[in-house]
This record gives C-alpha cells, sequence and structure tokens, in this order.
C-alpha cells in the first residue's frame, strides 16, 4: 500500500483554561491517505477543529502541550521550527472555512486575493497570467462572468457564491492536503447540495487529499471514503465510509447514525438522542469517555481508557466491549 | 370544525423598497403544527415576527381568534402578547446575561403584573417539566450548556401559559445527539398544554418530525401549502421537491440524486419577471418568464403557486 500523505500517531493537545487543564486530543492517530476523502465527525467539543488547527498550527496562545507526531513525507511537523510548518499553509496544506466572509478580505477585490494567494509557489509569474488562471478557476467552479466578478469585492457575492470562491482559492494553491471544516453549515439546503456536488466532481477530477470535517454523517456519507469518528478528544472508531456506517462497531458510531431522522419519519414520533453529556474536558473520568451515555457499559470500562483495535482491515475502534 | 386560532390575509411587509413578506394568506387551526420551511432570505422569520406583533402588516391583517391585531387597544395587545410566544433561535444571545434563570423565568410575570409567589409553583414545576434541575435557577445563561439554555428558552416562553408559540429554528445549532431530545419535548408539551406551534425551519427532517402542515416559502411568497404527509410524498412545487431532495441523510450507498437546482435565489431588490423560481426552476419556460403565477388549489386541497405543478 501506498504510504499516506500525512500519519498522525499519538497527537496530544491540552489547552489551559480557568477552570484547569482541557484535555482537547488524547493520543489521536490517523492516516490521511493519498488521494482520499477523510471525513472526521464529531459533536462539539469533540476536538475535530483542533484537530485542524493542529495540522495547521492555528493553535491559540493557551495552548499549553502538543504531543506526539504529524509526519508529512516521513517529516515530524510538530519537531520543524513553526516558521516552516507556516511555510506549509496555501503551499502543501489549504483550508476552506465555514465562513468565507471572515476568510476573505473585504478591502481586497477577489481578483487581489485569489492573485497574491498563488505567488507562493509562482513568484515570477505576471500577473496576467496569474489572473488568467483565477478567472478559469471560478468558472470551473460555477461562477458565471468570472473576468467581471474578478474585480468586485466579497460582499458583492452571495454566501453559496463566497464558499465557491473559497474552493477556488484553495485549488489555486495547488495544495496536496485540502481541510474544510464545516464548509457548508452556513449555507441553506438547496445551496449546500450544489456545493457538496462541486466538491465531489472536484475531488473526482482533481484528485488530491481531503480531509473534511462535520457534524453532519449526512455530508461525509456523500464525499467521503474514509471516516474518523472523534468523542471528547480520542478516535473512538475508524474505517472505510461505508463500512464504519453500514456496519458500525462502537457504542457511539451506533447512537450517532440512530440519531438520525428517517425518512419515514412523521408527526410525533419519537426521535432518538443520546441520553447524559459529553464529559467535561478538564475533568475527564478515568476510563472510557463514552462510558456515561453508553448503553453497554460494564465497570471494567470505567477503569481504564479502551485501546484503538484492528477490527479486519482498515476497521479500528476504541471499545473494550466488541 | 373549530375556527382558525391565526388567520393572515393577504399580509405585505415592506422594508424599504424589498418586500420581505408579499401578499402571504395563511390560517393555523387551534393545536396543530404548521412547519414554516424556507431559506434564508425568503420572509420566513419576517412572517413568525408579523404573527406574534413584532412587526406590523404594510398591508393585509393578521387576526388571532378572530380579531385583528391591528385594532387591538394596549391592554387588549398586552393579553395578546401573553397568548403568542416566541421561542428565539439562540436563547444565549435572546437571555440577558446579567440575570439569573430564576430572575428571566419570573421576568414575564412581573411584566405582565402576575402574582410572584402565587405564580412560582407553577414555574417550578415547569422547569421539572422541561427536564431542567431546581440548581439551575441560580445559574447564569452562560453557565448551562446549548441544548440546557434552549430549555430555559422554552419555560420562559411557556411561563405565560400561552396558545400560540412559534419557535424559530428551535435545533439548529445544536448537536444531533440532543436534537432528538429537544424534539421530542417540545411534541409532549404540545400536547400537555394543548399548544399551538408554528415551527420555523431550513431543517426538514425536524419540520417532518413535528408538523401536521407545511408552509413553504420563497422570496416572500408561500410557493406551496398542504398536510406534511402529501406533500412529502409527492411535492407540488418545483422548489418543494427540490428543497426535499437537498435534505443531507446519511447515504452510504450514495442513492441521493445530485443537486437538482443551479444558481441561487434572486437578489429580492430585482426580482426577475415571471414566476419567482423561474431563474432556477428545471421546469419553466416561456410563459414562466414572463406571468407570475397566482395560487391555485389543488384537488387535494394543497395550495400552490406554480404553472406546471408536479403533483
Amino acid at each position: 500500500m501506498r504510504e499516506p500523505l500525512v500519519k498522525i500517531r499519538d497527537l496530544t493537545v491540552h489547552f489551559r483554561t480557568g477552570h484547569g487543564t482541557a484535555q482537547v486530543l488524547r493520543n489521536v492517530s490517523l492516516d490521511l491517505g493519498r488521494g482520499r476523502a477523510v471525513g472526521v465527525v464529531g459533536e462539539s467539543g469533540s476536538g475535530k477543529s483542533t484537530l485542524a488547527a493542529s495540522l495547521l498550527r492555528l493553535l491559540p496562545a493557551n495552548l499549553a502541550l502538543i504531543d506526539g507526531t504529524i509526519e508529512l513525507d516521513g517529516r515530524n511537523l510538530l519537531a520543524l521550527p513553526i516558521s516552516q510548518t507556516i511555510a506549509l499553509r496555501g503551499t502543501r496544506f489549504a483550508m476552506i472555512f465555514q465562513d468565507p466572509m471572515t476568510a476573505l478580505n473585504p478591502v481586497f477585490t477577489i481578483g487581489n486575493q485569489l492573485i497574491e494567494l498563488q505567488r507562493a509557489k509562482r513568484p515570477k509569474a505576471a500577473k496576467a497570467e496569474l489572473r488568467d488562471r483565477a478567472a478559469r478557476m471560478l468558472a470551473r467552479v460555477g461562477i458565471a462572468d468570472p473576468v467581471r466578478r474578478l474585480d468586485q469585492y466579497p460582499h458583492e457575492f452571495s454566501g453559496g457564491m463566497r464558499q465557491r470562491v473559497m474552493i477556488a482559492a484553495a485549488l489555486l494553491t495547488d495544495a496536496e492536503l485540502l481541510i474544510a471544516d464545516e464548509p457548508t453549515t452556513a449555507l441553506d439546503p438547496t445551496i449546500e447540495a450544489q456545493i457538496v456536488a462541486l466538491m465531489r466532481e472536484l475531488h473526482d477530477e482533481i484528485g488530491g487529499t481531503l480531509m473534511l470535517i462535520s457534524h453532519s454523517l449526512g455530508l461525509i456519507s456523500q464525499l467521503c471514503d474514509d471516516v474518523v469518528v472523534l468523542y471528547a478528544g480520542t478516535v473512538v472508531e475508524t474505517g472505510p465510509m461505508a463500512d464504519v456506517f453500514r456496519n458500525p462497531l462502537h457504542p457511539y458510531t451506533r447512537a450517532l447514525i440512530a440519531c438520525e431522522i428517517a425518512d419515514d419519519v412523521t408527526r410525533g414520533d419519537r426521535l432518538a438522542s443520546i441520553p447524559g453529556e459529553v464529559p467535561d474536558v478538564t475533568r475527564l473520568p478515568p476510563g472510557c469517555s463514552f462510558a456515561n451515555r453508553c448503553p453497554d457499559v460494564v465497570p471494567a470500562c470505567r477503569e481504564a481508557v479502551p485501546d484503538l483495535r484492528s477490527f479486519g482491515p482498515d476497521r479500528r475502534a476504541a471499545c473494550s466491549r466488541i | 370544525m373549530q375556527p382558525d386560532l391565526v388567520q393572515i390575509h393577504d399580509a405585505t411587509v415592506g422594508f424599504g423598497r424589498i418586500k420581505a413578506v408579499d401578499g402571504v394568506s395563511l390560517v393555523i387551526q387551534p393545536g396543530e403544527t404548521v412547519g414554516l420551511i424556507g431559506e434564508s432570505g425568503s420572509g420566513k422569520s419576517t412572517l413568525a415576527r408579523l404573527i406574534v406583533d413584532l412587526v406590523r402588516p404594510s398591508s393585509g391583517q393578521v387576526r388571532f381568534d378572530g380579531r385583528d391585531l391591528a385594532t387591538l387597544d394596549a391592554s387588549a395587545r398586552r393579553a395578546y402578547r401573553r397568548d403568542a410566544q416566541m421561542i428565539f433561535q439562540d436563547p444565549v444571545a435572546s437571555l440577558s446575561p446579567r440575570l439569573t434563570i430564576g430572575r428571566l423565568l419570573a421576568e414575564p410575570l412581573q411584566i405582565h403584573g402576575l402574582d410572584r409567589t402565587q405564580a412560582w409553583p407553577g414555574v417550578l414545576e415547569l422547569l421539572r417539566r422541561v427536564g431542567l434541575p431546581g440548581t439551575i435557577l441560580g445559574k447564569y445563561p452562560h453557565q448551562v450548556s446549548g441544548g440546557q439554555a434552549r430549555r430555559v428558552g422554552i419555560a420562559r416562553a411557556l411561563v405565560l401559559r400561552p396558545r400560540l408559540v412559534v419557535a424559530d429554528e428551535p435545533t439548529a445549532g445544536l448537536d444531533v445527539s440532543v436534537q432528538g431530545d429537544l424534539v421530542n419535548l417540545l411534541t409532549e408539551l404540545q400536547r400537555d398544554f394543548g399548544l399551538t406551534y408554528l415551527l420555523v425551519s431550513h431543517n426538514l427532517n425536524v419540520v417532518r418530525a413535528m408538523a401536521d402542515r407545511f408552509a413553504v416559502m420563497y422570496l416572500g411568497q408561500l410557493v406551496e401549502v398542504g398536510p406534511a404527509k402529501t406533500i412529502f410524498a409527492k411535492p407540488a412545487h418545483p422548489y418543494t421537491r427540490a428543497l426535499i431532495a437537498a435534505t443531507p441523510r446519511l447515504d452510504p450507498d450514495r442513492t441521493q440524486p445530485h443537486a437538482l437546482l443551479a444558481g441561487e435565489m434572486p437578489n429580492p431588490n430585482a426580482l426577475p419577471p415571471g414566476c419567482r423560481f423561474q431563474t432556477r426552476c428545471p421546469l419553466a419556460d416561456a410563459h414562466c418568464r414572463a406571468v407570475e403565477p397566482g395560487e391555485t388549489m389543488l384537488g387535494d386541497g394543497r395550495i400552490v403557486r406554480c404553472h406546471k405543478p408536479l403533483a
């Protein structure tokens, strides 16, 4: 098998907070295979956005600890000087944020921004050439009249169009890894469906590795080849998307899938939920962090943190009861 | 048959040149749940605000219990504001951060001049009913979880024992693991308190689990109104069909069709000629681009605004 593009091993991230140390990620290990679309699913507080921030070194000032390894081409990024990891942004890693309005600079035209971001890799290229690339990429992501649109400012675009601009921006960097953090959450359903279709088409056509962070199982099932389920800062299950969703192993994955509202639900039907709350990551209980909500819990679950064990090729889950 | 609780007749709300709500007629019957669906900018929140008297129509009427809201005097208007309550989308933003939850629950009683000691046991019972511990009364909104804050918002809306509750995106931003609980709670409260709901949401799945009838809004107009089951099984308006198809679902086999629509909602400042949906409609022809469709009633009683309904 080919070496994955990124290998994360035992990634642990702690933040200092007013109530003590928050263990936001604990021993997270996963691979981003070359050309794969990897979905990272988790609810609020699962650590999924911190995972993306760790790759890009966009961690907040209250970072208390970052440990483990993030390997790119066999080099551990966490051992490199920060300046070198920052240099990877926009060259080898590109990010699509949830809210394009805060990611685009409101005082520069779209054209200006789409030209400048190409400079890192094409320092000597003529401006006209970069502008032409930008226009062709805008057309590719479905923006009509791209040459005129280049001279407009972000506020002149609708929400869906801005997200298309962000996708074009990410693709113009020719980055090998595209990280998308809830890229469609702020969009309306019919626009979301259009963006999902575009992302799927572009991924099939251009290739590249995609890490998609989302709380939506639906979105991940439509876009991803592999899935990583995070709960309270740890990987509880990972594997090929269709296998995990058809045959979930971890009780949390099963419970999450059960919470999806089925097509035949009608008025008054009782919906599933997961009782209890996510544990406070500043006061984690010993043992499995899902134990207090797990329907299959036994006393041993509260004693030791379960290992991420292998269940057949590519399938892993962290539960001692499987 | 019981008389309608809410009757909106040809109501228009204009903000400058833009009509956020444009000639909308809708009735809500006592005890039912109407799900109002539409995307951002469709005017659904303005319509919700119109019903709870937070905005006034520039033309047309809103009637509650047969009485035109525009004709109410000050005391009748205050009484109406007890009868019709709103649950806001973001409870933490809609609750004052400087008041404890206990104070926040007492405030509506105070505003409406109710005796606090007499009403308080009912408030405590309500708190228990929405699944919150008594210890929460001393906390501030930012000290509770997202799910608990929603419950506080619900309890606060019910303190005055309203008849109509308008819920604006009650589950938006919540994790799926708690969303189901909240929907179940709203359903139980409706039964126990005999409430009538207008549920505003862009999440079709949540609306489907709660609504008797759907009202689908597009660019200020209702484009389809009818029983939820019928609309879900056989949407008549091409926009409704696209909206249902676009609802994200867990689909490991990838059987869900690709996006049915192209383009985006037009700018309400520059509405297209003819049907407002013609710029995105896969079925639009020359007639649709020239003539605006009126409301027509289908054989099953549904109301549709389309020249070429699908059902």
